[in-house]
């Protein structure tokens, strides 16, 4: 099964309970590995297939796919 | 790039724009060699880069250029063909191993010509920090990037915040990329023997290294960097990094409200437009996180003002503008050991003059924050004859002074 990196944003009235997001996205099988409370965002790894449940996660606001990033 | 001297065995072939399919049949017909796959890039056609056998290629079909693993001969034989036809492969050239994104011919160590027997590189004039009423004192900036040379003469001596954000990877640069745009931003105002090359010299510098030192990294540390440098109440952020877009991209939605979050937060996020242009034959859309309408984007401009060859364009209709353009060509600044010092080019470059300058303002009025910084900085830039697609509002400028170039005023 494909591993896909990705970013989570939290919901703007979630970011007081981002911790309870972050639960429940590891919940359905993400790995977090980066919380970066003060953006609301996080980011880590789940199974390509299981994208899409992410999605229904209370307080989750938008996922994207991780870009590579390089330098300029 | 910054040539090691080392090819990987790899040619890459610039296909004619809009002709990408013809020109992928000529490749076959010249090599017959076999497409792996086309489209835009992914991770599984990164593995397939990495794997790429003999006689095969990998075709980045958005931007007209294929990469094919073939024997000495054939290379030789397909750069020969390009040379002397008029179809659709323009030009082949052996891959070279990349360690920076550096275009410059100018020798390590020494300033290029522009900015001999000045006090300041020609970017450091042309934007005005030499003649500007203010340093960036109290201004905190933050350069997220491969790091900094801490050991460096001209940082050694400097109260520097530092984290790397880059698994295993200490925040020493062993790249030199980062170095170069920290001291580009906020390079020390008197160094010992060079010309001044950079901005805001009395700004604090926060240094994240959210790049490994192969100059790679990825969403993740990015925004990892952004949320230390926002916490530690920054004001600034430089970007000189990002991910190629390609046309008809839409910005990304979570860094387009990391933005917003962190303008609301007063801190104002700068980054590159971009180097995948090839002008005037291909200009590319601006890269991906600048092209966030709530991110300033750098275009990169030349010591006579024409815009780079590399500097992307503001080419969708929904975000991706280029906002400003600033010195991006033959920019001499800080680098690791043992040179010290080193003139290279990339819209990497321009950013930290934003960035810079953008301190600059920030020192001047205590209301400059945020969306109101950002106003200052855009508002206050010289318009250069080119278009807004290129080179935004212009010429960026520092409070106070016009800029000059080669001792002569901009607006005569």
């Amino acid at each position: 099964m494909a591993r896909i990196a990705l970013t989570v944003l939290v919901k703007e009235t979630y970011l007081s309970r981002f911790s309870v997001v972050v639960d429940g996205c590891r919940r359905e099988g993400m790995a977090v590995e980066r919380e970066m409370v003060a953006l609301g965002v996080f980011s880590g790894y789940i199974e390509a297939e299981k994208l899409t449940d992410l999605e229904l996660v209370e307080g989750v606001a938008s996922i994207e796919p991780e870009r590579p990033m390089r330098t300029c | 790039m910054a040539e090691s001297g080392k090819t990987t065995g790899r040619y890459l072939v610039l296909l004619r724009q809009d002709h990408t399919e013809e020109g992928i049949q000529e490749l076959q017909r010249m090599t017959g060699a076999s497409i792996v796959s086309a489209g835009s890039a992914s991770h599984m056609q990164e593995r397939q880069i990495n794997t790429l056998e003999m006689n095969c290629a990998v075709v980045f079909d958005q931007i007209g250029v294929a990469l094919i693993r073939c024997e000495l001969e054939t290379g030789a034989a397909l750069q020969t063909a390009a040379a002397q036809a008029r179809g659709n492969v323009l030009l082949v050239e052996a891959e070279r191993t990349v360690h920076a994104i550096a275009i410059s011919p100018e020798s390590s160590g020494h300033p290029p010509a522009s900015d001999e027997g000045q006090g300041a590189t020609w970017g450091v004039r042309a934007c005005g920090a030499d003649h500007a009423d203010f340093t960036g004192k109290g201004i905190r900036l933050a350069v997220l990037d491969t790091g900094l040379d801490l050991s460096h003469p001209d940082f050694a001596q400097r109260p520097i915040q530092s984290h790397s954000f880059v698994s295993g990877a200490e925040v020493q640069d062993q790249n030199g990329h980062g170095t170069h745009c920290a001291g580009i931003a906020a390079g020390v105002l008197k160094p010992a023997e060079q010309p001044r090359y950079g901005v805001a010299g009395d700004a604090l510098l926060y240094v994240g290294k959210v790049l490994g030192n192969d100059g790679s990294g990825g969403d993740g540390s990015v925004l990892d960097g952004i949320n230390w440098a926002i916490g530690q109440g920054c004001e600034i952020i430089s970007l000189s990094l990002g991910s190629p877009a390609a046309a008809g991209d839409h910005y990304s939605q979570i860094f387009e409200e990391v933005a917003k979050r962190a303008l609301a937060a007063g801190t104002l996020i700068i980054a590159a437009a971009g180097n995948e242009s090839r002008r005037p034959d291909f200009i590319a859309p601006v890269s991906h996180p600048a092209n966030c309408p709530s991110i300033v984007a750098v275009a990169a401009v030349d010591e006579h003002m024409a815009i780079a060859p590399f500097s992307c364009g503001g080419l969708q209709q929904d975000g991706g503008q280029v906002d400003i353009a600033a010195p991006g060509v033959a920019v001499f600044s800080s680098w690791p050991a043992p040179d010290h010092y080193n003139t290279i080019s990339g819209t990497s470059m321009a950013t930290p003059f934003v960035a810079g300058v953008a301190a600059l303002y920030a020192e001047a009025s205590a209301t400059a924050r945020g969306s109101l910084l950002r106003d200052q900085v855009l508002q206050n830039a010289r318009p250069l004859p080119l278009p807004v697609r290129d080179v935004g509002s212009g010429l960026v400028q520092a409070p106070g002074r016009h800029g000059s170039v080669n001792g002569q005023g901009l607006d005569h």
